[in-house]
């Protein structure tokens, strides 16, 4: 009986999957994007392979050499060195290790608050919901960038810090939408149908009407990768996150910015590593909206 | 004179899984004053023939016809825009939800008002007066206060007199109706069926009645297509249909109704036709 | 003494609607005071347009809602769920509903559907309850290849067969339907009549038959009762109600449902020609 039935649920799953492939792949962008984002990984995962030197390597006697292709550059040195004399491509490549994740651990941490937050405001109404929503709606009052610097001279500089905050600061985001979602599903029969069934109050939370609202939070969890990257180049920026010498974008530009006229090359590189991939992600983020919604189902 | 005639349509449409024919190869053809019903069930084609017709259709839709012509013009490779100018004024359809097929932006007035203003190009004050007209004449008495009301503040059966009033705005040749009277309750039913035979009867239009309800069937037809999976199972005056039907899937289909039950149990399409369609029988 | 399954006295249920900033409060009365009687293994049928109060109905005999006033038994024994549900009650009643694309949860797949009842409410283990859910499946004219797949890969026709072999899997005395066969075409309606049919008589079921349609009604009622605006305003046996109607309701009813008869026909087009 169990070699019947294993077949179909994987035949089910890979359905499922190729139909939501057709919808995606109409989308050129998406899947450059999609394409773009892949690289990157690639790059984080072998970085101390792919790298040509290490990243907080100095070489005295090649500070701020233009990149390769300019007058005075060496193709030693492929895309210049920083004012201490660091490669710069070395330092973009280790720094898409910690651009993925922050992106993993922000999103990671504001979904899982902001589905319980939002599934609890929504299911059960009333005074709970008044009270959950006033709170997001106090944090999103605050200008985000704002909120995290506060948060940040609150802990204390650090990359961890900076993700916690940012963390705190996209999860009303994610509640909203959990909330809205779980609103609209409680009305469904289905949903009566269990509660007849004698489901209780938490398995009708987690079981019964949260797989069912898991559309719109992927999509805004692609959206908010992009979102927690730059937050956090922002802060590294303002020397708020990742401190000197991590070579983590953001606070490569924090150093770069006397060198702005100077070498124009160690603002540009990371400024562009950071554009491309926020530009990838949210192309992705694009075409899974495209693709999930149901209502743009064309046949 | 044959206002409508429609030869050999296929739609086929581009889907993920592949090329559908949601229509296979069927003909149409309506006179003025008579009442033709297309009946199907679900997956029959029957709404999709008309959308066709009407230019509704995706562009994922591919249609092909020897013949599609209203009053002698060719609707199949006309230009968009000529398509406009008959599409509202000389062919009008109605659908299926009322309230959901009105802009709830808009009060019903400002919809009446815009067919008017489009294609009969009247000025502000004639079509006011033409939409209370209208509006007396689907039976909303209180037109006036009707008109600055909004589609989610009315009854199911009223939205669906504003979509008739909207249709018949400029006097039709052909009202298509699309399962009008599906989503109302059946005392209201009976009240648009009657509104839109009166209608019919007093324009001289020629009537496309789409259901899957053979009782609407026999109230209202003159003649009726049977259609199952995109293809036309049989074509006769209503009397011989319910007479003597010839095809397998009508009798199929008379002999399912709850009225027509003769034992305990009733017959169902499997038991009449031979050939069953490969996939899943519901 | 007739066996009684279900029985329904004076059951009213009023919705307050608190008001707002800018309005009073209401009381809407949805019911006004119902009531009942129904043998084991019969079927009633509740006739109403929308607005009716029969879906309110519906929800007050599931045990989802309390009624206001009034009382309900079921196989004897008062319901009162202020204090909850309790599970051999939870097994007596079930529901199947109209719509057959929302009753079933999208991202659950059809043996989990069935098992989850027998999950909740028994002590089974997990073999065992794979074995009745398989029956089940079956018994309702399914295939075993079904079991893994997911809603969506189903028609309105199946999707309902889905939803009646959930409802029935506990066993329960009584079955609600709310509407079954409304949203499905002529040729499946058929087929899921013949269906509840023959499972009342294996399991002995009483069936609480919610419709709006008179032809379906008249198949298979042994009593009907008419609702218009929450009251009753007809209730007897069958042959009395189709015979013989009382109310001006329901002679309306009867005279707006569409007649696929020939007769009908002959007369409406000799009409036609005359005019």
């Amino acid at each position: 009986m169990s070699e019947t039935i294993a077949p179909a649920s994987e035949n089910a799953r890979l359905k499922m999957l190729s139909e939501f492939w057709h919808y995606f792949s109409q989308n050129r962008g998406a899947v450059v994007g999609l394409i773009v984002f892949g690289l990157l990984v690639l790059i984080a995962i072998f970085a101390p392979l792919i790298a040509p030197h290490g990243p907080f390597e100095q070489y005295r006697d090649a500070l701020l050499t233009p990149p390769m292709w300019q007058e005075g550059g060496s193709a030693r040195f492929i895309l210049g060195t920083d004012a201490v004399g660091r490669d710069i491509l070395s330092r973009l490549i280790h720094g898409s290790r910690y651009s993925l994740f922050i992106g993993v651990v922000v999103v990671t941490i504001a979904l899982t608050g902001g589905i319980l937050v939002g599934l609890i405001a929504g299911y059960f109404r009333g005074w709970v919901d008044s009270t959950i929503m006033r709170v997001m709606d106090i944090i999103l009052a605050f200008p985000s960038l704002l909120l995290a610097l506060v948060l940040v001279a609150i802990l204390g500089p650090g990359l961890t810090n900076a993700m916690i905050a940012i963390a705190i600061v996209l999860q009303p985001h994610f509640a909203r939408l959990t909330r809205a979602a779980v609103l609209s599903e409680l009305g469904r029969e289905y949903v009566t149908s269990a509660r007849v069934v004698g489901a209780g109050h938490l398995r009708l939370m987690f079981v019964t009407i949260l797989p069912n609202c898991v559309a719109p939070l992927i999509v805004q969890g692609t959206l908010s990768f992009s979102t927690a990257i730059l937050d956090a180049a922002a802060l590294g920026f303002l020397g708020m996150g990742a401190q000197p010498p991590t070579p983590e974008w953001g606070t490569m530009l924090a150093d770069a910015r006397e060198f702005i006229l100077r070498a124009w090359w160690v603002v540009t590189f990371p400024g562009i590593a950071i554009l491309v991939t926020v530009l990838a992600i949210n192309l992705i983020g694009d075409g899974m909206r495209d693709a999930l919604d149901p209502k743009l189902k064309r046949s | 004179m044959s206002l409508f005639e429609v030869e050999n349509l296929t739609i086929v449409f581009d889907t993920s899984a592949g090329p559908f024919t949601a229509l296979d190869g069927v003909s149409y053809s309506v006179n003025n004053g008579e009442v033709l019903a297309i009946v199907g069930e679900s997956g029959s084609g029957k709404s999709v023939a008309m959308l066709a017709v009407m230019g509704l259709l995706p562009d994922t839709a591919t249609v092909t016809a020897d013949k599609m012509n209203f009053e002698g013009r060719d609707l199949l490779h006309m230009t968009a825009e000529e398509r406009r100018k008959i599409i509202g004024k000389e062919i009008a359809m109605i659908f299926q939800e009322p309230v959901a097929s009105l802009n709830p932006c808009f009060t019903v007035g400002f919809q009446i008002e815009e067919v008017l203003a489009e294609h009969l190009k009247l000025d502000k004050k004639s079509r006011r007066v033409r939409a209370i007209e209208l509006l007396h004449s689907v039976g909303i008495m209180d037109a006036v206060d009707r008109l600055s009301s909004y589609p989610h503040q009315m009854s199911g059966g009223q939205c669906q007199r504003v979509m008739i009033a909207i249709a018949i705005a400029c006097e039709p040749k052909v009202l298509i109706a699309d399962e009008p009277t599906t989503a109302l309750d059946v005392t209201i039913q009976k009240q648009i069926l009657d509104l839109l035979l009166q209608l019919q009867a007093d324009h001289g239009m020629g009537l496309i009645m789409i259901t899957h309800d053979m009782g609407v069937v026999a109230e209202t037809a003159d003649r009726v297509i049977v259609q199952y999976q995109g293809s036309k199972m049989e074509e006769s005056d209503v009397l011989t249909l319910f007479e003597a039907p010839q095809h397998a899937y009508t009798k199929a289909l008379l002999s399912a109704l709850p009225e027509n039950a003769t034992g305990d149990r009733l017959p169902t399409v499997g038991e009449f036709m031979v050939e069953q369609q490969p996939g899943d029988s519901a | 003494m007739a066996d009684i399954t279900l029985e329904a006295r004076d059951i009213t249920r009023d919705y307050n609607d608190g008001g707002g900033l800018f309005s009073k409060a209401r009381t809407v009365q949805a019911l006004k005071g119902i009531s009942f009687k129904l043998e084991r293994g019969k079927t009633l049928a509740i006739v109403g347009e929308s607005g009716c109060g029969k879906s309110t109905l519906a929800r007050i005999l599931t045990m989802i809602d309390a009624p206001t006033s009034g009382e309900i038994s079921i196989d004897g024994q008062p319901i009162d769920i202020t204090g909850g549900v309790s599970k051999e009650l939870r097994r007596k009643v079930q529901i199947v509903f109209q719509n057959p694309y929302g009753s079933l949860n999208p991202r659950q797949k059809i043996g989990d559907v069935l098992t989850e009842p027998l999950l909740l409410n028994t002590d089974m283990s997990e073999a065992e309850r794979r074995n009745l859910a398989m029956e089940m499946l079956q018994k309702v004219g399914m295939e075993p290849v079904h079991y893994n797949r997911f809603p969506h890969m189903f028609s309105g026709g199946q999707r309902q067969r889905i939803a009646i072999a959930r409802a029935l899997i506990l066993r329960p005395s009584l079955l609600i339907l709310d509407e079954p066969v409304s949203a499905l075409d002529l040729s499946v309606q058929a087929q899921i009549l013949n269906l509840l049919a023959d499972l009342q008589d294996e399991f002995n079921l009483t069936y609480v038959f919610i419709s709006h349609d008179l032809t379906v009604v008249r198949y298979i009622a042994d009593q009907v009762m008419v609702m218009y605006f929450g009251e009753v305003v007809e209730y007897g046996s069958r042959e009395e109600v189709f015979a013989n109607p009382q109310h001006a309701y329901t002679k309306t009813l009867f005279a707006a449902t569409p007649h696929a008869d020939i007769a009908s026909i002959k007369a409406r087009l000799a009409k036609k020609s005359v005019a």
